[in-house]
C-alpha cells in the first residue's frame, strides 16, 4: 500500500513541479540550483511526520498532507524561499561575495526578449538575497508588501526599504542598458 | 544613503511592469528546462530515510523518558515497596548510550563518552576521552547534538557523521560533495584530518552565542571569531587548534574575516554546518 505522503508528493511533483522550479529559478538565478533548492525543499516538508509542532499548526491549522495539493504546495514554496535565503547566511555576508556574482550591467539592449531577460536576470544578480526576495514576492507572486512582511517575518518598514533599494539598483542598472541601446542606435 | 528617501519609492509602475513580465517568463523557461521529474526517485528515497530516522528517534526517546519516568517513580516510594517490574529496569531502555547516565549526577560533571565502541582508523582517534567537555554553557539539545558529535569524531564513526549531517542537512562544502563523500573514511581525510579538527573544535574552544536575529535562530558558533570578536587571544585560539596557520589568519584578519574551519548548531540542536573556506 503507498503511504499517504507518497501519493501526495507525487501528484505535487507531476503537476506543480516545474512551476516549483520556475519559482526557484526566479529567485536563485540558476538552473542547477533551483531543481537542488525544490527537491530539498520536498524532502523537507514530505520528512515532517503529523505531529506538527504547535505554532505551526496554529498557524496553519492543517498539516500539509491533510490540505490537499495546494496546501502542500504553499509549503513546499515558503520552504524553497527559507532554504534560498539560509544558503546564503550559511555561506557568509553577502557583502563578502557580491563582487563574486557576475554582473553584467552594461550588457545588450532589449532588443529581443531574450536580450531583456538577460538584462534582467543579470540586474536581479546583484541584489542581495532579502531584496531579490522581496522583489520575486512583489512581481512575481504578486504579493503586497504587508503580505511579504508576513512571508519573510519582517516589519513592514523593512521590506518598503528593501524594495526602495532594488527598485533604485534595478532601475539604474536596466535604464542604463537601456540608454545604452538608445545611443547605440543613434549613433 | 537610503535613509533619506521615500519608503514608497519603490512603487515604479514601468518597472514593475517590466518585473513582472521578465519573472514570469525567466520561470517558465526554467520551468520547460526542469529535470524534476528524472530527480524523483531520490526525493522519494530521501524522505523514506528521513520520516525513519525520525519514527526511530520518536520511539526512541519516548522509551527513554518513560524509563526515566518510572525510575524517577520508583525513587519516591516507600523503601519496602520495591520498583515495580522489569520496565523499571535501565537495561531495557533501547539504548543505554541514549539515556541519561545517571539523573543524580551534578550537571557539570564532564559526561563519560562510551568506550566500548570499536575505535576506527581516523584523525581523531588519539583524542583523550578521560576529560571532555561538559557543554554545561549549551543549551541542552546543542550540548546532546555537541556531545553525539564528538563522540562520532573520536569514534571514527563516519556512519553517524553522515546520518547526522543528512538529518540536519547541515553544511559542509560550498560545492557539490554530499555528507558521504564528506565523511566516509578513509577517503574524507585525503587532504584534512576533517575528523580530528572536530574534536579540536569542540574540545579546545569555548563556542559563542549569538542570538536569534532577522529569522536566524539562535546558535552557538566555533570559534568566537564568527561572532565578531577580532582580538588577538580570539585568532591565537584558532591557530592553536589547528584551525587555520598563523599566516592564514594574519591574511584573514587583513582581508576581512575569518574563513578557517567553523562549526554552528542551533540553540534546538540542529548542527547547522561544519565548514571552511568560502
Amino acid at each position: 500500500m503507498v503511504a499517504v505522503w507518497e501519493t501526495e508528493l507525487g501528484r505535487l511533483a507531476e503537476h506543480r513541479g516545474r512551476a516549483l522550479v520556475g519559482y526557484a529559478y526566479v529567485l536563485c538565478g540558476n538552473q542547477r540550483e533551483a531543481e537542488d533548492l525544490v527537491q530539498d525543499a520536498l524532502v523537507k516538508v514530505f520528512s515532517r511526520l503529523r505531529g506538527m509542532s504547535g505554532s505551526e499548526a496554529a498557524r496553519s491549522g492543517v498539516h500539509p498532507l491533510d490540505g490537499g495539493a495546494v496546501t502542500a504546495e504553499s509549503y513546499v514554496r515558503k520552504t524553497i524561499l527559507t532554504l534560498y535565503l539560509d544558503g546564503y547566511r550559511r555561506r557568509r555576508r553577502w557583502s563578502d561575495v557580491r563582487h563574486l556574482v557576475a554582473t553584467d550591467d552594461h550588457a545588450r539592449g532589449p532588443e529581443s526578449g531574450a536580450t531583456a531577460r538577460a538584462d534582467v536576470a543579470a540586474a536581479l544578480g546583484t541584489l542581495p538575497p532579502r531584496e531579490r526576495a522581496c522583489v520575486v514576492l512583489r512581481y512575481f507572486d504578486d504579493l503586497t508588501v504587508p503580505q511579504i512582511a508576513e512571508t519573510l517575518g519582517l516589519a513592514q518598514g523593512t521590506v518598503k526599504r528593501y524594495l526602495a533599494d532594488a527598485t533604485s539598483t534595478l532601475r539604474a542598472l536596466l535604464h542604463t542598458s537601456s540608454a545604452a541601446t538608445t545611443d547605440r542606435r543613434a549613433g | 544613503m537610503n535613509t533619506h528617501r521615500s519608503r514608497d519609492e519603490w512603487a515604479d509602475a514601468q518597472l514593475g511592469e517590466t518585473m513582472h513580465r521578465t519573472l514570469g517568463t525567466m520561470a517558465a523557461q526554467a520551468a520547460r528546462d526542469s529535470t524534476l521529474h528524472g530527480a524523483m526517485g531520490s526525493v522519494r528515497s530521501r524522505v523514506r530515510r528521513r520520516r525513519a530516522a525520525k519514527q526511530l528517534g520518536i520511539g526512541a526517546t519516548t522509551l527513554a523518558v518513560t524509563a526515566a519516568l518510572v525510575v524517577g517513580g520508583a525513587a519516591l516510594l516507600p523503601e519496602q515497596s520495591p520498583p515495580p517490574g522489569p520496565a523499571a529496569s535501565p537495561s531495557q531502555t533501547p539504548d543505554p548510550t541514549q539515556a541519561a547516565p545517571d539523573a543524580s549526577a551534578d550537571p557539570t560533571t564532564r559526561p563519560v563518552l562510551p568506550t566500548e565502541r570499536p575505535r576506527g582508523d581516523c584523525s581523531a582517534a588519539a583524542t583523550r576521552t578521560d576529560m571532555l567537555p561538559a557543554f554545561s554553557e549549551l543549551s541542552a539539545p546543542a550540548a546532546d547534538t555537541a556531545t553525539t558529535l564528538l563522540a562520532a569524531a573520536v569514534d571514527c564513526d563516519d556512519k553517524a557523521l553522515v546520518a547526522l549531517s543528512t538529518q540536519d542537512g547541515s553544511s559542509t562544502s560550498f560545492g557539490d560533495r554530499t555528507p558521504e563523500e564528506f565523511w566516509t573514511l578513509p577517503g574524507a581525510e585525503e587532504h584534512e584530518d576533517v575528523y580530528a579538527i572536530l574534536a579540536r573544535i569542540l574540545t579546545r574552544l569555548e563556542p559563542a552565542e549569538l542570538p536569534a536575529s532577522q529569522g536566524m535562530p539562535a546558535m552557538y558558533v566555533w570559534p568566537r571569531l564568527q561572532a565578531g570578536e577580532d582580538s588577538a587571544a580570539a585568532w591565537q585560539e584558532a591557530v592553536d587548534a589547528g584551525l587555520v596557520t598563523p599566516q592564514e589568519a594574519d591574511q584573514m584578519r587583513a582581508g576581512g574575516g575569518y574563513l578557517g574551519w567553523r562549526l554552528a548548531i542551533t540553540e534546538d540542536g540542529t548542527w547547522q554546518y561544519f565548514i571552511a573556506g568560502d
